[in-house]
């Protein structure tokens, strides 16, 4: 459990397009766990944001709102939910 | 809310990690000013021979024309993009139809329309990659 619950988050690509677009601030909420249908912050070799497809016990499924340009789990498989930092609950601008 | 974008923020990737596709309309203004060029050479020389090669260059260079504009058109305009340059369909719609009349005709000005509509596209382009 993180000690702060807020981050905050900025987004740089297209594969969350249409909810969000490139440069979007976003407010994440960390004390959470990832539900099906929630915008997540995923942490990899970088941090990711993408959409939580479906969530079982072998783990969290990811995938971009705008496939075409997305690099998800259809592609590296599931994460973990230690992997999964926050849920995105407000667009800042 | 503009301020927000001051705000101190973690960056979080939304990407592709394949190769994604490089796009300019620059491929497509290079191919068009060769079937130009072909149609003011085809006037100055009527060998027969010469007149047939250019031709069929010209008809080849016109296809290539049409491909990178499909591909712009296809891969890398968005609906957003549309939103905001409503004339954008119709304009691919004009310039892969010019590419068409430019297998057809021979005469330097239908070249010169074709450049002028990909010009169009082009400045569109510049206009979306400045957003």
């Amino acid at each position: 459990m993180k000690l702060w619950p807020l981050g905050l988050y900025r987004v740089s690509g297209d594969s969350m397009l249409p909810t969000y677009r490139p440069g979007d601030t976003l407010l994440g909420w960390r004390w959470f766990r990832p539900r099906r249908g929630d915008i997540v912050v995923v942490q990899r070799d970088r941090p990711l944001i993408k959409r939580v497809a479906h969530v079982n016990v072998e783990g969290v499924f990811i995938e971009g709102d705008n496939p075409r340009r997305s690099t998800d789990s259809r592609s590296f498989g599931r994460v973990q939910p230690s992997q999964v930092e926050a849920k995105i609950i407000l667009k800042l601008g | 809310m503009k301020l927000a974008r001051l705000l101190p923020a973690t960056t979080v990737y939304a990407h592709c990690d394949l190769p994604c596709g490089v796009y300019d309309p620059a491929q497509a203004r290079i191919e068009a000013q060769s079937v130009l060029a072909i149609m003011k050479k085809m006037q100055d020389n009527q060998d027969e021979m010469f007149q047939v090669r250019a031709l069929l260059i010209k008809e080849e260079r016109a296809e290539l024309v049409k491909r990178h504009l499909w591909v712009l058109w296809t891969d890398y305009f968005k609906p957003e993009h549309l939103e905001k340059h409503p004339n954008l369909h119709d304009l691919f719609w004009r310039a892969t139809k010019q590419a068409g009349e430019a297998k057809h005709h021979t005469e330097p000005e239908v070249g010169e329309k074709l450049l002028e509509l990909i010009d169009e596209i082009a400045a569109i382009f510049a206009a979306t990659k400045k957003a």
